[in-house]
């Protein structure tokens, strides 16, 4: 028995030693990095005067579609940044991967108060529900303006459309509850064309002229039987359920996120609306050709049928564009998304544009910062954003690393990455803060940035640019809507079935389910908007 | 063979509920084909783990694959460090949550089985409450986060799944079916203590009731990610499943947004884990704990068998 009780305490006792393990020290791999107190790190500095009194702070950043398997160095030169700067604020980077939508949601969700700062735009961490949600502080809220008092910089360093374009109901009202990423605002959707394999087929790519209207082409249908010759077994035309359907010429994403609300604006003057109301897409002639078109290309088997399955669209798309075996496709354009085609797939894609750029809400939202309710640290927290959009060399460091460790200087101002490094520690760029204020990378060039803003200035808002829809008054109404959509939309937007029968049966259901409740409230709220 | 079982043999006419061999085979049919259905789809994944990446691309998934390769494998162990870790990770707190879990239940289970003991009905009930009520999942994350201070330790992972109402009530159970009370009473006639009657009466012969609650919690152990998505940041900490969700994740995510992501995504898509790859790393995940049921199965049948003798 004795035997026994001492075997027992001893598995007990190795079990608490082993356990607490490594807990809260240095970690590695995509992990978090603890940093020595701001008091320590800004020792010696003219902090007195810069700090307005705040307390220390140490603040948990969480960044997303990051690589990063060591950062010790970054930390330690972020943080003597941040001391030389004068700020009694040290940092402790999460780097996030493409994963880490989900891990800060809960964050956010389960009121973790460890961290301080996180990532958010329109496809994760969705900015505008955790703003409804109360999950950010407003920072212009009248009663504590954080961004009058900590971040008068950033303001004038953003452009003023990215600050409207991020103007959103909130718990705290109307207002701000993220600073804007600054990066590419301007959005089109482009054609993904397989040029070689259209070459091959005897229909040179210069041929057709890829305008929206060239999917009307009935070129382009023979070129799609050519390709069902060549290459049996496949699909040309590569179709997401929203993906085409919702490019429709010179109009907005529908900002409800039900994807059936036409958002026309004038194609003369975008920053004016098409009509002062919105209508359904259902309703619009141009939207029920695109999908009779669609119909006919399922038919004739130029669609994988797989795509109507929801879930199954991407996973169908993506393999068979990675491999070539595709002829054409859309897809919402980001700028310089040529290299990674060409890395990607090995052949001539090509991206003409099948309208202009446009920026949008949607767009304007890709990425920027917010400050968790639950911090404990909201001014420092300000604070830091403040010198992280502003400054520099803080930003370089968290993007790219240490100077003469990650990266050299080149005389034309450009960097030159280490690769071996770079495998350690790669942050994703455009959810850095403000890419503009970064050097540019030699393989781009010195002029790059340049280049980039040409692309940005393009790009023309649309009238409905800063508006919000607040689902609040409707909120049984947009969830039932969201259960039609899901059970129509994929089948429907897909040519997977005719429209003749089904638009009908679509259109029947989401009035029975309070389309028009949702839609007059939209056009109520939208005439609030222009009013204003 | 019993001289019970050998009669009934003999006699297969007469014997009580017997059924036609329509019937059975009927039954067989039907059992079968469930059965089917449970092992297809693992198989099915096993042959695609096996498939090679150019046979994935032109026939999709298939039972009959163009061609064979190991390429999905060689990548997984390729992982190296990461791999390895998670299952250690997962393996150690698999076993010391189990262990852990059983030794409270077990003594849990004992004091409600104890008809004699004055507080039983109320530590019931305080079982019992908390399989109604959660605490909801915010209050949990700040107890074990900011009160305990169990963030990115193995305790985080261990701690919240240690206590289960549902195993104690059924510990009881059998505690009661299988054991009179009036071996205690003997037990404690001969002067053994509290702690030895449990340890070396009860516990022998509860260890069908054991091997039970130890494979269900083994099992809510090994499939856990969860908690380790609540509370751990650490990468060296990330349990095996954990590691294989957020890969899963992290490739569906790429996939879905390459261009939204742009340029400056630095994503190596050659290097993007293939499907052959995720379902090798599944069959990895899914051996260990496949290799424990046939261990734990003797037991289960036998704690099965205690309830079906009638005195």
């Amino acid at each position: 028995m004795k035997k026994f009780l001492a075997i027992s305490l001893l598995a007990v006792m190795f079990a608490i030693t082993a356990c607490s393990g490594d807990g809260g020290t240095a970690s590695t791999g995509g992990g978090t990095s603890q940093a020595g107190t701001a008091s320590e790190t800004a020792a010696g500095g003219d902090s007195a005067d810069n700090n307005q009194g705040l307390p220390d702070a140490n603040l948990t950043v969480y960044f997303m579609g990051a690589t990063v398997a060591s950062d010790t160095e970054v930390v330690a030169a972020a943080n003597a940044r941040l001391a030389e700067m004068g700020y009694n604020i040290t940092i402790t980077p999460i780097w996030g991967d493409w994963a880490a939508g989900t891990p800060i949601q809960m964050a956010l969700d389960t009121g973790d108060n460890s961290v301080d700062i996180v990532f958010t735009s329109s496809w994760a961490v969705n900015y505008v529900p955790n703003a409804n949600r109360g999950n950010f502080v407003r920072l212009d809220n009248p009663d504590n303006n954080l961004l009058e008092r900590f971040g008068q910089d950033v303001r004038a360093e953003i452009p003023e459309f990215l600050w409207q374009g991020f103007m959103t109901e909130g718990t705290q009202g109307h207002g701000l509850y993220a600073v804007p990423g600054h990066k590419d605002y301007a959005q089109m959707y482009t054609w993904d064309v397989n040029a070689e394999l259209l070459d091959e087929l005897g229909f040179p790519f210069d041929s057709f002229d890829w305008s929206y209207a060239t999917i009307f082409d009935p070129r382009l249908v023979e070129a799609m039987e050519a390709f069902l010759v060549a290459r049996p077994g496949y699909y040309p035309f590569q179709i997401g359920p929203e993906g085409f359907a919702r490019s429709l010429s010179n109009s907005d994403y529908d900002i409800t996120g039900l994807g059936i609300f036409h958002f026309g604006f004038d194609p003369v003057n975008p920053a004016l609306p098409e009509r002062p109301e919105v209508i359904t897409t259902l309703e619009n002639p141009d939207y029920i050709r695109l999908l009779e078109t669609f119909y006919d290309f399922f038919n004739r088997g130029f669609i994988n049928p797989s795509v109507s399955i929801p879930g199954e669209a991407d996973a169908a798309n993506s393999a068979a564009i990675d491999s070539g075996n595709y002829l054409i496709s859309s897809m919402a354009y980001a700028y310089g998304h040529e290299e990674f085609a060409q890395q990607q797939r090995g052949i001539d894609s090509r991206f003409p544009p099948m309208s202009a750029p446009i920026i949008s809400t949607i767009s304007v939202q890709g990425s920027g910062y917010a400050i968790s309710i639950y911090s404990q640290q909201q001014e420092q927290a300000m604070r830091f954003l403040n010198a992280f959009y502003t400054d520099s060399e803080l930003a370089t460091i968290l993007t790219y690393g240490v100077e003469g460790l990650h990266f050299e200087r080149n005389a034309d101002g450009t960097i030159t990455l280490d690769q071996d490094m770079r495998s350690q520690f790669a942050p994703w760029r455009n959810g850095t803060g403000n890419i503009f204020i970064l050097p540019p990378l030699d393989v781009e060039g010195p002029d790059f940035y340049e280049r980039f803003r040409a692309y940005n200035e393009a790009g023309t808002p649309t009238a409905f640019l800063g508006f919000v829809f607040d689902e609040t008054p409707v909120t049984n109404e947009m969830a039932a809507l969201r259960n039609v959509v899901a059970e129509f939309s994929p089948s429907v937007t897909t040519g997977s079935v005719d429209p003749a029968t089904q638009v009908p049966a679509y259109l029947e259901r989401l009035n029975a389910n309070g389309l028009q409740r949702v839609h007059d409230e939209l056009n109520r709220q939208l005439a609030v908007f222009f009013g204003e | 063979m019993t001289a019970v079982s050998k009669n009934i043999a003999s006699t297969k006419k007469g014997r009580v509920n017997s059924i036609s061999f329509g019937a059975e085979l009927v039954m067989h049919i039907i059992l079968g084909g469930f059965a089917l259905a449970c092992v297809i789809p693992f198989i099915f994944i096993i042959i695609i783990s096996f498939s090679s990446a150019d046979s994935l691309a032109e026939v999709g998934y298939s039972f009959m694959p163009i061609e064979w390769s190991l390429i999905a494998y060689r990548a997984a162990f390729d992982l190296g460090a990461d791999l390895w870790r998670s299952y250690f990770n997962s393996f150690f707190v698999t076993t010391v949550g189990t262990i852990l879990s059983v030794i409270i239940c077990v003594m849990y289970a004992y004091g409600l089985y104890r008809r004699d003991y004055p507080l039983g009905t109320f530590f019931a009930f305080i079982a019992f409450f908390t399989m109604i009520f959660g605490g909801g999942l915010a209050p949990t994350v700040m107890v074990i986060r900011n009160l305990l201070h169990m963030a990115d330790t193995y305790w985080a992972l261990i701690i919240p799944m240690l206590v289960n109402p549902f195993n104690f009530f059924l510990m009881r159970t059998f505690l009661r079916v299988s054991i009179p009370e009036s071996l205690i009473e003997s037990a404690r006639l001969d002067g053994s203590g509290e702690f030895r009657t449990l340890v070396s009466i009860v516990v022998p012969l509860a260890k069908p009731g054991i091997a039970t609650i130890a494979l269900l919690t083994a099992l809510s152990y090994w499939n856990d990610w969860f908690n380790a998505l609540l509370f751990i940041r650490d990468s060296s900490l990330y349990p095996l499943q954990y590691l294989l969700m957020q890969m899963q994740t992290n490739v569906d995510f790429i996939r879905r947004n390459a261009a939204i992501l742009g340029a400056s995504a630095n994503i190596d898509f050659s290097a993007l884990p293939s499907e052959g790859l995720r379902m090798a790393l599944c069959v990895l995940v899914v051996l260990p704990i496949a290799f424990a049921y046939p261990f734990f199965q003797r037991f289960i049948v036998a704690g099965l068998a205690v309830g079906a003798v009638k005195e």
